[in-house]
């Protein structure tokens, strides 16, 4: 029994936190708050090379993992992301390319996949309205036959990265079964609205349907195991918000104790009074415990266990409120200075806040982490 | 996936008999007290140590408190078996407090090793903490018992409280001041002491939940031979801490499953329903602080896990065992809080028996102990404040501000 993390992992982490400090760091996000994308081509294209867009594909496809657990790799990826806040559609990009992998033809790996590997294009996730994805009556897509091909009309909120976007993966029930389609960006009637999202690192779209008419070409995947394929794409979505949750954990964390220890009032540190110092040590202690718990969720997903929904569930509901309780903290623990634009503290607040809706609420994963519990 | 997190015990399936075969031995031989902490009187203390000294002499292995060492060859797998056996029938493995054994085990002289490792192993000796004193709780360096050398003992004199099973102990860890003259850290030695010596006076003292585990105890005068002392003169400070600590990792569930988990119990109790037909359960809210207790306590056994692989790794730092402290203590508090909640107007009464969860009485009885858990091994206002300093590098309390801080 043994829940660390490998020395490969170790190195990961590193290689992966040299590449943001040199390319993207903090202060580069800060510049992009309200451009109209929260990244660059370029970098992206760096970063993919790197292999960050196929850490769940096979090497015959063009990817490969770091280390025999896929996952756990990705998890150590995105922590580090969520740590300083980086808007790469890292998690998005392995879900699609991962199945694109699995199911595509050989003309959809050849138009679609082989780019998205290289991050010459990114790709958006349209995500089923199914419990737990996030999706409420906002969602009035629908989608049917339509003849030998299909038709695609109403509104896919909440999608991350929408506009840039070459093409999206569309998740939909026709006629009560699941299905998932390839659609590229540009086919007519899709249009990408930009809304003004919450968090300020991030860019979520709704994507448009109006009567979107494809051929029976633009399917990925209609077998019988779609409906599990998509539970498990969810499974792998939601432990990865919760990792971005824990590096932005362990970044406040940081961030309020380095303050702590240099901030002076009442002729003190404000680090040696009490106050400060308990919750500083209760953002450290839900750190540790949220670390802990987000790591075992994603490799319960990894090995596919038996209790991966409860873990996910629990990680989910239990990180994402610790982290919104600790952005508070954060905040306050800055006084007047946490309050102002220019501090970061207020992008970690939102980002968590964001982070605690962003496939299915802790209201939602608690009413499971109930559910299961009762079922033993 | 090789990690198991649920209580549902799983092991090689040709390991079956031998759990039939613990199992079997349990239910025939071991004391029901149905207590959910440990035995409550001297009477359920004795049955308790005298099952364990049979069910070890018998070969099955326990699992040692705190990881002192065993002296004999164990298969890890029996080992694990019989743990989980033993926690779902409820019986604790060991009795008092043996954290002086575990002193011994990391600092006593080979000379000790053997005189007292092998007994307690066998379950023939209980142990008592003898640290705390009415003046000196959290703040343990104050302490003021002395053991003053006369050339042939040291001879002792003050008085400790909070001592548990103080009253049915042989031994005892003692930390008494030797030396006045130094900073108070330094004066400071431990001892193993003999609880039937004379001079040793033991006060019980009774507990909000009508208990009388913990004790004062009184030393007049108590002569105490030097080859007693663990370590050098003035080692006692370094090895009170580091024994702290372990106690700290136990109660935090960090070395031992805790002995019930009050989750199970409390789905249990969401479902049972009313004379009208509805349950506790079908009620949003109820459902909603249920689950977050759940997920907390489910966040709490993977830390617990990756402690373990920490201190597997030798990677503990100085505040993981106060962290797992705190937040499982706080835990177990509110649970059962809520637990008793759900009993509604029951709760104006002591109702049920103390030791069955069908009444709300198990419920207050267990909240109310949990009192002690928040306070013991260090408040955990004291915790936070190790995780600050030790943990974090916040500056001590009295710090005046460095030169060129910054400020208003």
């Amino acid at each position: 029994m043994d829940l660390g993390f490998s020395e490969d992992q170790d190195e990961l982490r590193q290689s992966v936190r040299r590449f943001i400090d040199q390319q993207f760091p903090r202060a580069s996000v800060r510049t992009r708050l309200e451009a109209p994308e929260s990244f660059d081509a370029a970098t992206w294209q760096r970063a993919a090379q790197l292999g960050w867009s196929g850490l769940l594909v096979a090497e015959e496809h063009g990817g490969g993992s770091v280390t025999s657990q896929p996952l756990i790799d990705l998890y150590v990826l995105v922590e580090e992301l969520g740590r300083s806040l980086q808007p790469w559609p890292v998690v998005s990009t392995n879900i699609i390319a991962a199945a694109l992998a699995d199911a595509g033809s050989d003309e959809q790996r050849k138009t679609f996949l082989a780019p998205l590997l290289a991050g010459e294009v990114t790709a958006a996730w349209c995500v089923a309205n199914t419990p737990l994805s996030g999706a409420d009556d906002r969602d009035t897509f629908d989608a049917a036959r339509n003849g030998d091909g299909y038709r695609l009309t109403g509104i896919k909120p909440y999608v991350l990265d929408g506009q840039g976007s070459e093409f999206l993966l569309v998740d939909a029930v026709v006629a009560g079964s699941a299905t998932r389609f390839i659609v590229p960006t540009a086919t007519s009637g899709v249009t990408v609205v930009r809304r003004q999202a919450f968090d300020l690192t991030r860019r979520i779209d709704e994507v448009h349907f109006a009567d979107v008419v494809l051929s029976a070409d633009a399917v990925l995947d209609d077998g019988p195991e779609v409906a599990a394929k998509l539970e498990q794409d969810l499974r792998i979505a939601t432990a990865m918000v919760v990792a971005d949750s824990v590096g932005g954990q362990e970044a406040i964390t940081e961030m309020a104790i380095e303050y702590a220890k240099i901030r002076v009032a009442f002729g003190r540190l404000i680090g040696s009074f009490q106050s400060m110092k308990h919750k500083l040590a209760n953002m450290h202690s839900q750190l540790e415990a949220s670390r802990a718990t987000a790591y075992y969720a994603a490799l319960a997903v990894n090995d596919r266990s038996d209790d991966a929904d409860y873990a996910v569930s629990a990680a989910k509901s239990y990180v994402n409120d610790a982290y919104v309780a600790m952005a508070n903290d954060n905040v306050q623990a800055h006084g007047g200075t946490g309050f102002t634009w220019e501090h970061d503290a207020h992008l970690y607040l939102r980002r968590a806040m964001t982070n605690q809706l962003l496939f299915g609420d802790s209201r939602d994963h608690r009413e499971r982490v109930f559910a299961l519990a009762t079922d033993g | 996936m090789d990690v198991d997190l649920d209580s549902e015990p799983t092991s090689p399936e040709e390991y079956e008999p031998y759990r039939a075969t613990v199992r079997a031995y349990i239910t025939e031989k071991a004391p029901h007290h149905g207590g959910n902490r440990g035995p409550d009187t001297p009477e359920q203390l004795l049955a308790l140590v005298g099952f364990l000294r049979e069910f070890r002499a018998a070969g099955y292995p326990l699992t040692t408190p705190y990881g002192i060492p065993d002296d004999r060859p164990v298969d890890p797998i029996e080992k694990q078996i019989v743990a989980d056996e033993l926690a779902a029938a409820g019986i604790p493995v060991f009795a008092g407090n043996p954290v002086g054994v575990w002193a011994i085990s990391t600092f006593g002289s080979d000379e000790q090793k053997q005189r007292y490792l092998p007994h307690f192993l066998a379950m023939e000796q209980v142990w008592t903490q003898l640290f705390s004193e009415p003046d000196a709780g959290s703040d343990l360096a104050s302490l003021r018992t002395t053991a003053v050398f006369d050339g042939d003992d040291y001879v002792i004199n003050g008085s400790k409280i909070w001592s548990s099973y103080a009253h049915l102990a042989q031994y005892g860890l003692l930390l008494a001041r030797t030396d006045s003259s130094v900073s108070k850290h330094n004066g400071i030695s431990a001892f193993i002491l003999d609880m039937s010596l004379p001079g040793i006076t033991i006060a019980p003292l009774k507990q909000m939940t009508r208990d009388e585990e913990f004790n004062q105890v009184f030393f007049d005068n108590v002569r105490v031979k030097p080859a007693e002392r663990i370590g050098e003169e003035g080692d006692g400070w370094p090895i009170a801490r580091a024994s702290v600590n372990a106690e700290r990792l136990s109660v935090g569930g960090v070395s031992r499953r805790p002995a019930m988990s009050p989750l199970p119990p409390l789905i249990e109790l969401a479902h049972r329903k009313h004379k009208d037909g509805t349950a506790p359960a079908d009620d949003a809210s109820v459902r909603q602080d249920i689950a977050r207790l759940h997920a907390r306590a489910h966040a709490l056994k993977c830390l617990r896990f990756v402690l373990m692989t920490r201190q597997a790794r030798d990677r503990m730092g100085p505040a993981d065992a106060s962290v797992a402290k705190v937040m499982s203590t706080d835990l177990r508090l509110e649970a059962f809080a809520f637990g008793a909640s759900l009993f509604g107007s029951q709760g104006l009464y002591e109702d049920g028996v103390v030791t069955d969860r069908a009444g709300v009485h198990w419920w207050q009885d267990n909240f109310l102990f949990s009192r002690a858990l928040i306070i013991g091994g260090g408040t955990n206002e004291i915790q936070r404040n190790l995780i600050a300093e030790r943990g974090l590098g916040l500056p001590r309390d009295n710090s005046a501000a460095p030169a060129g801080g910054r400020g208003a």
